[in-house]
This record gives structure tokens, sequence and C-alpha cells, in this order.
């Protein structure tokens, strides 16, 4: 059993002292580990049918898909109408051009699956409105780095379809999971601006006012991510669309609109489609590098050491996803997203599908959607983890995207987003019914 | 060489991931539209995923572009960084070749036993023959890293 627990501090090592790609690390221990406790053919066996495996598994088509779209999306140059809609409505308000960033923030991840991606297309069209009203940088940068963080909750979510693969989980239901969480995201994040612009009023200027026929033109102007968003996750909802159909739905609808809108060349097309594929490519060695690691630390018996652990310490059930949570924290400060769910979620999972979350609250008493809900805080907390310093990867990109704006004046500025943040991941531990609300109605 | 090959399988999984979509759309809409899905749509989805990846994988290990965690990256001294470099890319080409030659041996199996899909007959053999030569020819690239590596980090210590 301990020799588990030797393998996994030496995939670390391999990873963060020896800087190898997590994929071959995972393998590697993987493949390793098996051989000492099997055979060295029967390991290269295992590693050979896995890797196979997983590339031909039907449910995983829903990765390439949706990649796809959200590659279509940015292509097809979005933003500006999901900024200047939210602006037509908000921007008039003290703080009001950050809380329009906030809320196309939460537009553009309805469609596209990344937060970086959302982080670094928002900065383009809402950083200029920003600056020409005198925001403070701070404010300015911070509601874009946070806002951006929505784009691995607000479903569709890459983050939540690795989730689902390396649980086995329904990738349908999480991503209903996620929409009250996201939406009470955007909601706090609004009272974050709120309360700035309260206390510090010259941050946040007034923007201009916007008339009604204004408004309803710039509504019209996302009507087609309305539509697309409604497509998608309305199908997955009400059971019309398997996640994967859903996303082939979704990613034809969003090649549509790029072509609508004629931003797609012959060679920008090509472009987007080698790149989806090279992205999903990435995924995948690292879910077979995952794989072949989850099976030997199973056969090791970790699940079981950890239990044990759970059982000798008389723990209960909140108090180790607590532990978790606090795990999370730290290794959220020195590690990337994806990185940090796919070292930690084949570890985790087996544990909290085997705590007693029932007592906890009466929503949990079903492991698989005591999971959804584990998946849930474990993506909020992923989210926290992109504005954390000193690895805070939404603030980078912010960084990147504007030279002129110095890192510790985002950090500064993403503060109270970070408090918020916290606020509600605490909410959604407490309630685990907030989570688990829609997709129970889906199920009846 | 090098430039060509990644052209090549750029466009094939370029033009495979667009087919997948519109095979996806055209299956729902026949299937809830006309009443008519598409037989073994499902099969040729699976057949088309293992293609796009594995015709991708060759362009990622191409630019290393295989995820790390950069942590203490400026604290390494440069002479280990180009070692530690050579030597994980080594590592690689050896994992890969080993799993290269699992695959092939799959694929000579399948042709032996005849393997079919379930439903269209499809043939397996030609897809685990075309994961076997993509694997084998990252193991080359990461090979060729593994050399390029060596070079820029023994140019660089002979400067300085």
């Amino acid at each position: 059993m301990y020799e588990s627990l030797i393998a996994f501090a030496a995939m670390l090592t391999l990873v963060i002292m020896v800087r190898m790609p997590i994929a071959f690390a995972m393998g590697l221990v993987g493949f390793v580990g098996f051989g000492l406790m099997t055979s060295f053919s029967g390991s290269l066996a295992m590693v050979s049918i896995i890797t196979y495996d997983t590339g031909l598994n039907y449910g995983l088509s829903v990765v390439p898909l949706f990649i796809l779209m959200g590659n279509f999306i940015n292509r097809a140059g979005l933003s500006d109408e999901l900024y200047t809609a939210a602006n037509a409505f908000l921007g008039h308000r003290r703080g009001g051009l950050a809380m329009a960033t906030v809320v196309a923030c939460g537009g553009f991840s309805a469609v596209c699956g990344s937060s970086i991606a959302t982080a670094a297309t928002m900065s383009k069209v809402a950083m200029p409105p920003m600056k020409k009203y005198g925001y403070d940088e701070g404010l300015a940068a911070g509601s874009i780095a946070a806002g951006g963080t929505l784009g691995i909750l607000i479903p569709p979510s890459v983050i939540l379809i690795i989730f689902g693969i390396m649980t086995e989980s329904d990738i349908g239901i999480l991503f209903i999971a996620g929409i009250l969480p996201g939406l009470l995201g955007v909601i706090l994040y609004l009272v974050a601006v709120l309360a700035t612009v309260t206390l510090r009023p010259e941050k946040g200027p007034c923007g201009k006012r916007f008339s009604w026929p204004q408004r309803l033109q710039a509504l019209w102007g996302v009507s087609g991510v309305l539509a697309l968003f409604t497509l998608v996750i309305g199908g997955i909802y009400g059971g019309i669309f398997t996640p994967t159909e859903a996303a082939g739905i979704g990613a034809s609808g969003a090649f549509f609109i790029a072509l609508v809108r004629r931003r797609l060349s012959w060679s920008s097309l090509l472009d987007t489609l080698i790149e989806s594929s090279r992205t999903t490519a990435m995924i995948f060695v690292i879910l077979i590098g995952a794989e072949i690691f989850s099976n030997y630390i199973n056969i090791a018996g970790l699940p079981e050491l950890l239990s044990s652990w759970v059982v000798s310490f008389d723990l209960s059930a909140i108090v180790v996803i607590i532990l978790i949570m606090l795990v999370y924290v730290i290794l959220g400060t020195v590690l990337e997203s994806l990185s940090m769910i796919m070292l930690t979620v084949p570890v985790f999972y087996p544990l909290v599908l085997g705590l007693d979350l029932g007592e906890y609250s009466s929503s949990l008493m079903d492991p698989e959607m005591a999971l959804i809900w584990f998946g849930i805080i474990v993506v909020v907390i992923t989210e926290i983890s992109l504005i954390t310093p000193p690895v805070g990867l939404n603030v980078f990109v912010l960084r990147s995207m504007l030279d002129d704006v110095k890192l510790s004046t985002i950090f500064r500025g993403v503060t109270p987003f970070w408090v918020v943040d916290i606020i509600r991941l605490m909410t959604l531990i407490m309630l685990p019914g907030l989570v688990l609300w829609l997709p129970n109605l889906m199920a009846n | 060489m090098q430039f060509i090959l990644q052209r090549i399988l750029g466009s094939i999984a370029a033009a495979l991931l667009f087919f997948l979509m519109l095979l996806t759309l055209v299956d729902v809409v026949s299937r809830y539209g006309f009443n008519a899905p598409i037989n073994g749509s499902f099969e040729i989805t699976e057949l088309l995923l293992a293609a796009i990846i594995f015709s991708a994988l060759p362009l990622v290990s191409a630019k290393d572009d295989h995820i790390t965690v950069d942590l203490i990256d400026s604290f390494v001294p440069s002479i280990i960084a180009w070692l530690r470099d050579v030597a994980i890319a080594l590592a690689s080409c050896v994992m890969l070749a080993g799993i290269s030659f699992k695959v092939w041996n799959k694929a000579l199996e399948s042709i032996s036993y005849g393997d079919q899909t379930a439903m269209l007959f499809l043939p397996t053999a030609p897809v685990f023959f075309y994961i076997s030569i993509t694997i084998g020819l990252t193991s080359a690239i990461s090979l060729l890293l593994a050399w390029q590596y060596a070079r820029a980090g023994l140019a660089s210590s002979n400067k300085a």
C-alpha cells in the first residue's frame, strides 16, 4: 500500500523538479509501478491497450468538438457584441463598465469552455473603453481576469469534461450542475464591483447612457450566442442530445456563425481545425497518462490506504472534503489549472466516492451526485487558483495582453473578486442542494 | 522533410475533425428530422477520433508543447536544464517506441483474426497500423529533439 505513496511522490518529483511533461511522468510511474507488481511485459501491454482504447472511445469525442466550438466562437469575434450589449444596459452606472465586463465574460463562457481564452478575448474589447472613461487600472484588469475564470464553470467547460471522463461521471449532468454556481459567480462579481466603487467612487466613473432602441439593437447582436447556448445546453438539459451530439451541434453552429460573419477564410479555417486537433491531442496524451497512473495506484491500494486513514483518525466526511480543499488551495498557488485537476482527481475521487456524505447533507446521499457536487467545488477552487498569486494564470494572461499595467496592480485589483470567490466556495460547500438542484430537476 | 510531414498530418487531422463535426450534425438532424439515424455513425466516430488524436500527436511533440509544470525553471542552472531536456526527450523516445511496437503487434493480430466493427464490418487493422505509425513518428521526433537540445546545449556551453 505504501509503495503507492512513494509512486505518487516520484511522479510529483518528475513533474515539478525534473519538468517532465505531466503525461509522460504519470505514464512512466504507472508503467514501472505496474511492472514491479506484475511483469513488465504485462505492464507494456496494459499501457498500449489504454493508449488505443482511449483513442477509440466514442464518449471522448465530446472533447475535440467542444474545443472546436470554442475556437470557432473565438474566430467569430463575438466578444465585441457581448460587451456592447452588456454595456448598453449597465454602462451608465457607477462602475458600470466593469459590471458589463463581468456579464460579457459570463456570456462568453456560455459558448467557450476555456478561462484563458475568455480572459484573453475580453481584455481586447473591454479594456479600451474602461481606459477611455478613466477607470482604475486595477479594477479594470481585475474584472477581466476574474470574469474570465467563469469560462471553466459555466458550461460548456473543458475542465468539467475532463473531470467527467476521469471519474466516469455524466458530463451532461456536470454541465447542468455548473450553471447556478456560474450565475452565482456573476452576481457576486457584480457585488464586488459595486463594493469597490462604493468605497472609492473615483475608481469607476459612469459611462454613457444608451436609449432603449439602442439597447434592443445591442441585444439583437448577441442573439446568435444566446441561441447557440440555449440549443446546446437546453438540448442536454432536456435530454434531447447526448453531450457528444450537443458538442457536434455546438461546433457546427459556431462554424456557421463565424462563416456568416465572414470571419473564416480557407486558411483560418484550416488553422482553427489544426489548432483544435493539437489541443485535443495534448489533452488525450495526459488522459492516457493519468489512466495508466490511476490503474497502478488502484491496484497498489492507494484508495484503501487513504480510506483507512480517514477511519483511523475518525474523520467525518465533511472534514475530509475540507482537507481536500486545503490541498487544492496549496496546489493551486503553484500549479496550472489543467495540471492540478489531472494530477489530483485520480487520487481523490475514489476516496470521495467512499465517503458517507449522506450524513452531512441529505442531497449528497447518492454517491454519484456527491461526485458531481465534488466536481463543481473542485472547479470553483480551480477558478480561484487562476487569480491567486504567485501563479494566477489569468492574471498573467492579462499582464501579457496589457503592456503598461503592472502585475501587482492586477493582483490588487482582483482582490475584491477573490474575496467574493471564497464566499461562493463556502456557500457551495455549505449548500450542496444549490449545486444539485438543477441536475435533480433534470433527472425527474 | 519535417515541415512537409507536419503539413500532411495537420491537414489530415483538420479534414477528419471537420468531417466528425458534420457527421455528428447530420446524424442528429436526420434522426430527429427524418427519423433516419445514420447506421454505424457511432463506429465511424470512434475511428475518426483515434485518427484525429494520433495525427496531431506528432505535431504536439515536434513543438515540445506537452503540458509541463515550469515552477522552478528560473532557478535551474542552464547546464542542468539542457541535460534534463535531452534526458526527457530520450525517455519519451523510448516509451513511445515501446508503445508503437505493441500497437503494431495488435494490428497484426487484428489482421490474423480478421477483426471488424460490429455494424459496418470495417476492418480495424488499418486504424491500429495508423496509430502505431504516428506514435513511431512521434518517437522519432523526440529523438530529433534530443539531438537538437544536445547540440544547442553544447554550443551555448562552448561559448560560455
